[in-house]
């Protein structure tokens, strides 16, 4: 059962068709084979920590396939003061039975700092957020790299994705509705350095404006260290058909759409999102099942010198 | 060249030594015994420093680089062979076949360019220590399993029962080896645990199937099988022996090979 499962481990590697959910049956097959050694071999369950280890590792596979149904990981983009949006996030793999509390979440992105060493090697990330802790009483954290915003049940770790992110005030044309305040995400910086711009539809509108980062002075030198997001001199294009505009941040514009402020520029950060409740008691049962196995060990060792003679048990 | 370095090259040249004098000493006997211990200790202190001194100068262990990775598993290597050397005396002479498995990753880690790499944020974290700790200690424990398998298998000609008659019996070297494997899946285990609780804690998974996660899970499911075959067989000491090497060619495979081929310990998740 052991080879099965390794030959299927090792097809899930080779073979890009096969998931890892094709990892499930070697996997209940092996606990299968597991309790039947438990029942028909009088010799296996007379070594009951070799037995309780078993059994642990069994809540290992047990807690892992809890997991698998009740976990959610997800992704979302949150621009610096502003809050969390749950409508926004975006499900990667959701659980079946997993239960969304997305919605009891608060937390407002106030800002990040991420090192860069020469080379636009990223270092350290330092994200400062604000939240409602169960209480309702509001605190603040500095999460980034190891260290995720824990909040309903949730973790929420900064990455690698983040960028900058104009705010803006939309006036739809000839509408009496009150103006939008808004932030557009631009690509990630600086993975996408030449690729800061993109199309938008302000709302209530079917054509998009393009927009687009015109840096006015090189953002970062390459050579040195940098921190982002930083201030430098830009404007902000934006176009519709062949006319075009260069905003300063406070400039306005009227569009055929609409008129649209550009009020400053901020920052994105991308989080990623997980939740699975089962995780800690999967933990505990492989915590549980390693000192256990090493317990069985212990015992059977102790008992005489490997330079006796030898007998098999 | 680096200090550092030199340092280093001067440590391999000591345990070069030291394995030449365990080959020498076991086929011509000429009393050469002493120059290993010797050679160890020198070895190991220079090692040592020059490891140290690499990690004050760059502010991070040796975590990150091919020839970070080589120097630093040669010492770990070492010194789990050197503490059995030391507290087993009766399986001194797999000096003469541990050593030269050895010259191997000696003789890489010269070819490797032994300039710095990045550290990744997600790499400061005290799970790295824990989690590679436990991983050479797994691997020290099989590396001396492998020695002793090695010499069970030697054992099968007239040559190696000669030259290893002053060991035990092969199934007493068996036994000890069978122990080794044993710890060396407990510390395995906790490999797996302790890069499990990093991961989650890095990059928000606690197991993505990346190619090093792959290979060390398919090393761990090769440990239990090898015990288990021991066990529920009662498999010969020759057979059991076999095992043992696979077991080390595979966890090779995965601390090195992996490693080599992605450029980074786990590619894609710093």
């Amino acid at each position: 059962m052991l080879a099965l499962l390794g030959v299927a481990v090792l097809a899930v590697y080779v073979t890009e068709s096969l998931s890892a959910e094709f990892l499930v049956l070697p996997l209940i097959l092996v606990a299968l084979n597991l309790v039947a050694a438990l029942i028909v071999q009088p010799a296996f369950r007379a070594r009951k920590w070799l037995v309780a280890f078993h059994l642990a590792l069994l809540g290992v596979i047990l807690f892992a396939g809890i997991g698998r149904l009740v976990e959610f990981r997800g992704h979302v983009e949150v621009t610096t003061g502003r809050a969390f949006a749950p409508d926004e996030v975006v499900g990667d793999r959701v659980g079946v039975l997993h239960v969304d509390r997305l919605h009891e979440v608060q937390f407002v992105n106030q800002g990040f700092l991420v090192s860069y060493s020469p080379g636009v090697r990223r270092s350290k990330t330092r994200n400062v957020v604000s939240y409602s802790d169960e209480s309702g009483g509001g605190q603040t954290a500095e999460i980034g790299d190891d260290e995720p915003l824990k909040i309903a049940g949730y973790r929420f770790y900064t990455s690698f994705n983040k960028g900058f992110a104009p705010l803006l005030r939309w006036r739809p044309t000839g509408a009496d509705g009150e103006a939008i305040l808004g932030s557009v995400h631009f690509p990630s910086f600086p993975a996408q350095e030449f690729a800061q711009y993109m199309e938008w539809t302000p709302p209530g509108q079917s054509a998009p404006l393009w927009i687009g980062l015109h840096p006015l002075a090189p953002i970062f030198d390459e050579n040195k260290p940098f921190v982002l997001p930083v201030a430098f001199p830009h404007k902000l294009v934006v176009r519709f058909g062949e006319q075009r505009w260069e905003l300063a941040p406070g400039e306005s514009v009227v569009t055929p759409l609409g008129g649209l402020e550009y009020v400053e520029m901020r920052a994105w950060m991308g989080y990623t999102i997980y939740s699975d409740w089962a995780l800690p008691w999967m933990l505990a049962s492989a915590l549980l099942a390693v000192l256990l196995l090493a317990v069985h060990f212990w015992f059977r060792f102790s008992r005489r010198s490997w330079l006796d003679e030898v007998v098999r048990t | 060249m680096k200090f550092e370095v030199l340092l280093l090259w001067i440590a391999l040249l000591a345990y070069v030594i030291g394995g030449v004098a365990a080959i020498v000493e076991l086929v011509l006997r000429r009393g050469l015994r002493w120059v290993i211990p010797v050679a160890l200790v020198a070895g190991l202190s220079l090692h040592a420093l020059s490891l140290g001194l690499r990690w004050e100068r760059l502010g991070h262990g040796p975590f990150i680089t091919m020839f970070e990775i080589l120097a630093s598993n040669i010492f770990s290597l070492m010194l789990a062979f050197s503490i059995a050397y030391w507290r087993i005396s009766a399986i001194r002479p797999i000096a003469a076949v541990v050593m030269p498995l050895l010259f191997i990753m000696m003789a890489w880690v010269m070819f490797v360019h032994p300039g710095e790499g990045h550290f990744p944020p997600t790499y400061n974290t005290t799970w790295l220590y824990i989690h590679i700790g436990f991983g050479k200690v797994f691997f020290g424990a099989v590396l001396v399993a492998t020695g002793l398998a090695t010499v069970i298998l030697l054992r099968l000609s007239r040559l190696g029962r000669r030259l290893f008659e002053a060991m035990p019996p092969s199934p007493n070297l068996d036994e000890l080896a069978f122990r080794l494997m044993a710890l060396a899946l407990v510390f395995d285990t906790l490999m797996l645990i302790s890069g499990a609780i990093w991961a989650q804690n890095a990059w928000g998974r606690y197991w993505a199937w990346d190619p090093l996660e792959t290979w060390a899970f398919l090393t761990w499911l090769l440990v239990a099988f090898a015990l288990h075959l021991r066990l529920t067989l009662k498999l010969s000491a020759p057979a059991g022996s076999v095992l043992i090497i696979s077991v080390f060619v595979v966890g090779f495979l995965t601390f090195f090979g992996i490693p080599f081929i992605s450029m980074a310990p786990h590619q894609g998740a710093v």
